[in-house]
């Protein structure tokens, strides 16, 4: 590594962003890494919590390639993240388009309403959706009745559980994405709209090579957040059906969460957490790497 | 302009869908016990006995400790988190790019799998059943880094260039015009951070044993515990530990997403 | 500017925590006294009496203070008992439960508490009783309440159907299949992938005949006849939806019957009352668990028992407040736990017989005629109790038969045994 000459201007601006940063990496190495180095280092183990630790080396990572529990698992948080980002990232994008478009008083109802869900949390929110999803004295099924439609099990049915689920996430973070779309759509300058638009342009059109283009920063940025948020959704899923019915809603997250505290298994659920570290990195990197493509 | 008049109709409806359930959870906190679960969209005789059972000494203490640990949670980590953006963004030094990797890769471990470790380093450090515990590790979370920097890497370049032309420090230039500058991201995440912590379940419960530290969240899971959950008081509670969030949403409604222009920039 | 105000917020706040954080340490340098960690997830009337327990303990002992906390139950099991003991925090005193034993006891968890056991209590304890806190035969835990299941009933509904209280397996299918109707469920049974299903589940393992281990639980035998037939019975009231697929109200909680929502539930001593109480204006009915044509009705009992951390520093006095608590001469406190607190049978043939009356009462009066059934809660550890969960499931939700699931459970537990 060949050393390079720096001015005093630059080695001023070098010496102010390390202290902007400081404080925020320090903090970040304390209660962040450290406790994932420590996973990291768990996982080489077998380890119980309670008893010593035997060191087993890589096995824990054997194991969980034969592990079809596992695998099924990883594969439902999968089929989760699959519909669970694009339908958040479509309709929040969608109507934050729509919303940055209305002048009325209509705009900040529609923000507010929207937003509201984000308040809840998820015991309470598994509390209110049991109102509108339980069989026979639910709000959703007596709607469907009016509609000529017979009950529906919903968080009862292997088949619909998942989808119940994903309905509530996408009902609680919605809004606020939607807001941060909102944010950067208004930061475009109205004069790049008002020119396309004598241009001749339609409301797609400047969506397609004026909006879009220039929220790249924040599309990225909430593909990548929402992506590694739907492989760590575990509180919802934990109060609302405890991963039933038969494993219907078993994500990878819960699977971890079960062997290592249920099962009292840390060093096997640490591998797994490891395993799980990976598989996001590489996601993130070929989000990232598609959309600078673009 | 009659295109956007049935968008925003539509988006009106679905916000009305959207706020049901919480309409929900209000309504029924005015039920009595034997009607919580028959389905009506109104009480058919309301009573504020729920309400009088829920507002509890210990509720309300639950209440203020979240707000105490919410809003410093808040505070400190958006100053923190705006500096840290704002370097990798915008300045030039060595080791950006693997900063800023290792910062946002931090996102990507399952919360539970530090739990342990984490809670060891708390014990470590003192800071075990105070609020020191519930407040410290709060702060360092990679999500606002990762989304001031992501905000600042589109922010306008003139008004930097202008700065140094006058020879302002960047320091100054962080805290008196870029910082003021940034309401459009701190207004988002100012409520990301706060129901993030407001909300926080596992961590909280983990690392407090005290009653009088517990938060709001660990206090309505608690009234779930027994043979015969008290159906009326626990939704009653709930509803009620809604209220400052929700008005936390009125105050910031008008600051929600003015973008930079509005602040009287360009 | 609004930003220096904010600062200055934060600074102050900073400086709050840190004179707390100073506090604390302070505090609990200049305790002299032991202190005991106590969780407790009771909530309503059992915490009543719990903290008044509490309180009496440290008016009257100086030396030894106990420190009570109260969490939420199924995080006690879930979460913070793994996590206390991985940091050498867990709680001194603990309350460990059939599901749990196992577990806890095979990781050196527990304490033993032999030496503590007086000959005149192991003899006044219930045989079946102190054989399930046993381990390695060491007695690792007091037990001190019996909770056995029962049928309960909405006895308005029943006689609208012209349904008579089901006695065999087939009139309670049968009776839950007339009671079903849109608005109402037959039969509330547990849902969940947890040990309180499992905990339901056992008296219709028996009652078929089948078992779980053999003898010295070398071998597994779950792969039966008899079980699958258990299996196929059970799952049938979820696929026909005869029962619910998902519980607002947790199958625990008569809040199912009392609210109208069933017909039916399956539950236990400790729901009665809420039963006389909260639901005092609903006519609930209880009759034995429903047996097959030609059998005898078996029931289950399971319970809270006391242990004490093999961790702690204060076995002893652990061990002293919790035989205090229950396992004392003094009979005050089991019986005011088994009689008032909550409705349970005490552990103590002579709390059992010194208030012979309080247990002939409404609907205590069913449950005492066939306490004599009850055989006790079986413990197998994680491994086991993980695979039995997944068959159950398997059959009530995931479409697989009787004869599938427990195959499927029996290749789990055989390579678990290995």
């Amino acid at each position: 590594m060949s050393i390079k000459k720096y001015s005093k201007r630059e080695r001023r601006e070098h010496f102010t962003a390390y202290a902007f940063i400081l404080p925020d990496f320090v903090g970040l190495i304390i209660f962040v890494i450290l406790p994932i180095v420590y996973a990291f280092y768990i996982s080489l183990f077998k380890w119980d919590l309670v008893t010593d630790k035997v060191f087993i080396g890589i096995e824990n990572y054997i194991r969980m390639f034969h592990d079809k529990n596992w695998w099924m698992a990883m594969l439902r948080t999968l089929k989760l993240t699959l519909i669970y980002v694009p339908g958040l990232f479509c309709f929040s994008l969608l109507a934050a388009v729509l919303v940055s478009r209305i002048k009325s008083k209509a705009a900040s109802f529609i923000k507010t309403s929207f937003l509201m869900p984000f308040a809840i949390t998820s015991v309470i929110a598994s509390t209110l959706w049991m109102f509108l999803y339980n069989e026979k004295r639910g709000y959703l099924n007596a709607l469907l009745n009016m509609a000529g439609i017979k009950d529906q099990p919903f968080i009862g049915s292997d088949k619909q559980a998942m989808g119940a689920v994903i309905v509530v996430l996408l009902w609680i973070n919605i809004g606020y994405n939607m807001i941060l779309f909102l944010s950067a759509i208004k930061d475009i300058p109205s004069s790049y709209q008002e020119a396309a638009t004598i241009d001749g342009a339609n409301g797609w059109e400047i969506f397609r090579y004026i909006t879009f283009p220039l929220i790249k920063q924040t599309s990225i940025f909430i593909l990548i957040t929402t992506t590694i948020a739907s492989f760590q959704v575990l509180d919802l899923i934990m109060v609302m059906t405890k991963g039933g019915p038969a494993k219907a809603t078993e994500v990878g997250a819960l699977y971890i969460y079960d062997r290592s505290f249920n099962m009292m298994e840390m060093g096997y659920g640490s591998a797994l957490s490891v395993f799980m570290f990976l598989v996001l990195l590489v996601f993130s990197f070929v989000q990232m790497k598609l959309t600078r493509e673009e | 302009m009659k295109k956007h008049r049935i968008s925003a109709i539509g988006l009106v409806l679905v916000g009305i869908l959207f706020l049901f359930p919480i309409y929900i959870l209000f309504m029924t906190s005015f039920k009595s016990v034997s009607e919580i679960f028959v389905v009506s969209l109104w009480p058919q005789k309301a009573t504020l006995a729920s309400i009088q059972g829920a507002w509890k000494p210990d509720f309300v203490r639950s209440i203020g400790n979240s707000l105490f640990v919410s809003i410093t949670v808040t505070v400190v980590a958006m100053i923190l988190h705006a500096m840290c953006g704002y370097a990798l963004a915008r300045m030039r030094f060595p080791g950006k790019k693997a900063m800023f990797s290792t910062i946002v890769s931090t996102l990507m471990i399952p919360t539970t799998t530090i739990l342990v470790p984490l809670f060891m380093i708390c014990k470590a450090l003192g800071i075990t059943n105070s609020y020191s515990g519930l407040i410290i590790p709060a702060f360092f979370n990679a999500y606002g880094i990762f989304l001031f920097h992501q905000f600042y890497l589109d922010f306008p370049g003139e008004l930097e260039e202008a700065a140094e032309v006058e020879g302002c420090s960047k320091l100054k230039l962080f805290f008196h015009i870029v910082l003021p500058l940034s309401k459009p991201m701190i207004v988002p995440l100012t409520i990301a951070f706060f129901l993030g912590t407001w909300n926080n379940y596992l961590w909280p419960l983990i690392v407090n044993k005290k009653a009088e530290f517990y938060t709001v969240q660990v206090y309505l899971a608690n009234l779930v515990s027994g043979y015969a959950t008290p159906w009326n008081i626990l939704i009653a509670s709930a509803a009620l530990a809604a209220v400052p969030v929700f008005i936390l949403f009125l105050c910031m409604q008008k600051h929600l997403v003015d973008g930079i222009k509005a602040t009287g920039i360009k | 500017m609004k930003m220096k105000r904010l600062a200055a917020a934060g600074m102050a706040a900073l400086m709050v925590m840190t004179t707390t954080a100073g506090a604390v340490t302070v505090r609990a340098e200049a305790e002299e006294p032991v202190t005991l960690k106590f969780w407790t997830f009771q909530a309503g009337e059992e915490a009543t009496y719990l903290e008044k327990f509490v309180q009496e303990w440290n008016d009257t002992h100086d030396s030894v203070k106990v420190e009570q906390t109260v969490v939420n139950q199924s995080d006690y099991i879930t979460t913070l008992i793994p996590t206390a003991y991985a940091n050498g925090e867990a709680p001194d005193v603990l309350f460990v439960e059939p599901a749990t034993f196992k577990k806890y006891a095979g990781k050196g968890m527990l304490a033993d508490l032999s030496p503590y056991y007086t000959e005149e209590l192991k003899a006044d304890i219930l045989p079946s009783a102190l054989e399930a806190s046993t381990y390695d035969g060491k007695q690792m835990a007091l037990p001190y309440e019996m909770e056995t299941l029962g049928l309960f009933y909405n006895i308005d509904m029943l006689e609208e159907a012209g349904v008579e209280p089901p006695q065999t397996w087939d009139e309670l299918y049968e009776a839950a299949k007339k009671l079903t109707t849109d608005d109402v469920y037959g039969l509330v049974l547990p849902v969940e992938k947890t040990g309180y299903t499992l905990f339901n589940f056992w008296p219709f393992v028996w009652m078929a005949g089948a078992d779980i281990l053999n003898e010295d639980d070398s071998q597994c035998l779950v792969d039966s006849e008899e079980m699958a037939t258990a299996l196929d019975y059970w799952g049938r009231f979820y696929q026909e939806g005869l029962s619910p697929s998902s519980l607002q109200i947790g199958p625990y909680d008569i809040g199912n019957v009392g609210t109208g929502m069933a017909a039916m539930q399956v539950s236990g001593t400790y729901v009665i009352n809420a039963a006389e109480s909260t639901y005092g204006d609903v006519n609930i009915g209880v009759v034995p668990l429903p047996h097959p044509e030609g059998k005898e009705s078996i029931t289950v009992a399971g319970g809270q028992r006391l242990a004490v951390n093999a961790q702690s520093e204060h076995v002893k006095e652990a061990a002293e407040f919790i035989f205090w608590l229950f396992g004392d001469e003094d009979t005050t406190r089991l019986t005011e736990w088994t009689t008032k607190a909550k409705f349970a049978y005490p552990a103590r043939q002579s709390v059992i017989d010194g208030n012979k009356d309080i247990f002939e009462e409404g609907l205590r009066k069913t449950f005492t005629e066939f306490y004599g059934t009850a055989k006790p809660e079986p413990s197998y550890s994680a491994e086991v109790t993980d695979a039995l969960s997944d068959m159950l499931q398997g059959v009530m939700f995931g479409g697989s038969t009787g004869a599938e699931a427990a195959a499927a459970a029996k290749e789990t537990i055989d390579s678990a045994l290995n």
